[in-house]
């Protein structure tokens, strides 16, 4: 297996309190790998060190031959990871066209990056309509696309995703699950996925790592994990 | 009705003037939200700067360009050194900082300059214009101040609305850390944000030292008039800068005028508590205000 991004005994702390407990598996490029866990895992925390905002204390993630591990979250994403954080951090202040255009501001070919934009209008046709609009005429789910659109604007090989669904309406939910793996078909990005819902984000990951107190307790095949029903019921509560 | 247009023509030159500080003064407070106190001194060494310049037989165009260009070297290089180490840190690190600045600055002047008020020149007559036969109390320098604030409004405006650079120097104020993970170079949109202020800053004070001649403490008073305009203006937007300087210096120009220049500090204090109450957040903000 070829990985996309690679890691390796990656470990963080909040002060004394230990998050992210020497972490180490494979995202395979064109698949999706599903990080589950209960609140508090470090599930956040680890999307947050492999992009810089939370410093690791030893181990790596190494993407393409560099190891992200000390680059300046700014950085990580020009190499190609990029980072959808909690939240969905759609800047509301901003039009839907310039939410856009900032996700690819660093890019050198203007071109290039408008040929982007407008792909992304196309796979969200509800954005088109409104690209001069201000972001608060948007529903969660719209803005859920926003922002993974966004992401998509920089062009990146790996795309991280933290909680997707988190407010959002089961059919939404649903929506947006089944695009990401369009995507992942379509442009070969490995996705690391971050859910509370494990049931959904089992349904299209390829493989599934369940955290525990900042350790990998559990880590396989998604369609195992997901037919598994003690391993479902012990690790994930459903 | 003479001296109602009079009042109303100084009041908007004035305006202008407080409008330049304030920009200044918004444009820091909304990307790292800290009050640059020092915004007055630091307009005043980059005004001595100029007269320095004068003095050693460079035309006036020349220098005040270059105090200009002192004002975008001396707000980067302060958020640089000053300011980055208190950043995220908590708010009254900063205040002391740019308090400590505003100290040093004036200090500095009065040891390199002394602190003699000396004159500095205005490019344009300070006669005022006549207008039906009597002259009345604007002058072609007043209209100079006009026009290039309003330019520079205009230049913020088109800087910040249409280009690149200035969609990232949003992105950075409003939501940084989201900025970064797109790959937004954060810190060098703070620098320029701090850079563009000072060069605002730095116009003002070449624009206020031909009325009130120069010396280390002239633009105090000025900045406490800008930071009644960026407040009444709601600290966050250009425009808002614009609206609360002309409204305060059109105020304070008619209470200056009607009651006593003694009552202009009054004056502000007073615009400032009653936009407060009727608008907590100011005149031109996004903020919602929030019960405590």
């Amino acid at each position: 297996m070829t990985g996309a991004l690679v890691l390796e005994g990656l470990s963080a702390s909040y002060g004394p309190v230990r998050a992210l407990d020497e972490v180490s598996f494979v995202v395979a490029e064109g698949s999706i790998t599903a990080v589950l866990g209960a609140n508090g895992a470090g599930k956040t925390t680890l999307l947050r060190t492999i992009t810089g905002l939370v410093r690791a204390t030893r181990g790596s993630a190494v993407y393409g031959g560099v190891d992200l591990v000390g680059q300046a979250p700014e950085e990580v994403v020009r190499l190609g990871v990029a980072h959808v954080p909690e939240g969905r951090g759609v800047i509301q202040e901003l039009t839907v066209d310039e939410n856009l255009r900032l996700g690819g501001s660093f890019r050198r070919d203007r071109q290039g990056t408008r040929a982007t934009i407008d792909e992304v209008y196309a796979m969200f046709p509800a954005l088109a309509e409104r690209r001069r609009r201000s972001t608060n005429t948007l529903s969660g789910g719209e803005r859920q696309m926003l922002a993974i659109g966004r992401a998509l604007v920089a062009k990146p090989s790996v795309l991280l995703l933290d909680e997707p669904s988190l407010g959002l309406a089961p059919r939404v939910t649903t929506r947006i699950m089944a695009l990401l793996r369009e995507l992942v078909a379509d442009k070969r990005l490995a996705v690391l996925l971050v859910e509370q819902n494990a049931r959904s984000a089992l349904s299209i990951a390829d493989q599934a790592v369940v955290l525990g107190l900042g350790r990998v307790v559990l880590a396989g095949a998604a369609a195992e994990v997901a037919a598994d029903e003690s391993l479902r019921h012990h690790y994930l509560g459903y | 009705m003479r001296l109602f247009v009079d009042y109303t023509l100084s009041g908007v030159s004035a305006g202008m003037v407080y409008a330049a500080v304030a920009l200044g003064l918004v444009l820091i407070w909304r990307s790292t939200q800290i009050l640059n106190f020092a915004q007055g001194a630091m307009a005043m060494l980059t005004t001595y700067v100029a007269s320095t310049l004068l003095e050693h037989s460079f035309g006036y165009w020349a220098a005040f360009a270059l105090a200009l260009v002192a004002g975008l070297v001396l707000g980067a290089a302060t958020e640089r050194v000053l300011i980055r180490p208190v950043e995220g840190r908590s708010a009254i690190d900063a205040v002391i900082v740019a308090i400590g600045l505003l100290i040093f600055l004036e200090a500095l002047a009065g040891a390199i300059w002394g602190s003699n008020p000396r004159a500095f020149p205005a490019p344009f007559k300070l006669v005022g214009y006549v207008i039906g036969g009597q002259p009345v109390e604007f002058t072609p320098f007043d209209l100079f101040i006009v026009l290039a604030v309003l330019l520079l409004m205009g230049l913020m405006l088109v800087l910040f609305r249409f280009t690149g650079v200035g969609l990232r120097m949003r992105a950075s104020a409003f939501a940084p850390e989201v900025a970064r993970l797109l790959g937004v170079r954060v810190n060098r949109m703070l620098t320029l944000g701090w850079a563009l202020a000072a060069m605002a800053g730095a116009l003002a004070g070449v624009f206020v030292a031909p009325k009130v001649f120069l010396s280390p403490t002239y633009m105090d008073s000025i900045l406490i008039y800008g930071f009644t305009a960026a407040i009444v203006g709601g600290l966050e937007s250009p425009v808002g800068s614009l609206v609360g300087g002309l409204g305060t210096g059109l105020i304070l120009s008619y209470v200056g005028g009607y009651l006593g220049s003694s009552f202009q500090a009054t004056g502000a204090l007073v615009l400032l508590v009653v936009v407060l109450m009727v608008r907590p957040t100011g005149l031109f903000s996004r903020v919602q205000p929030r019960r405590v």
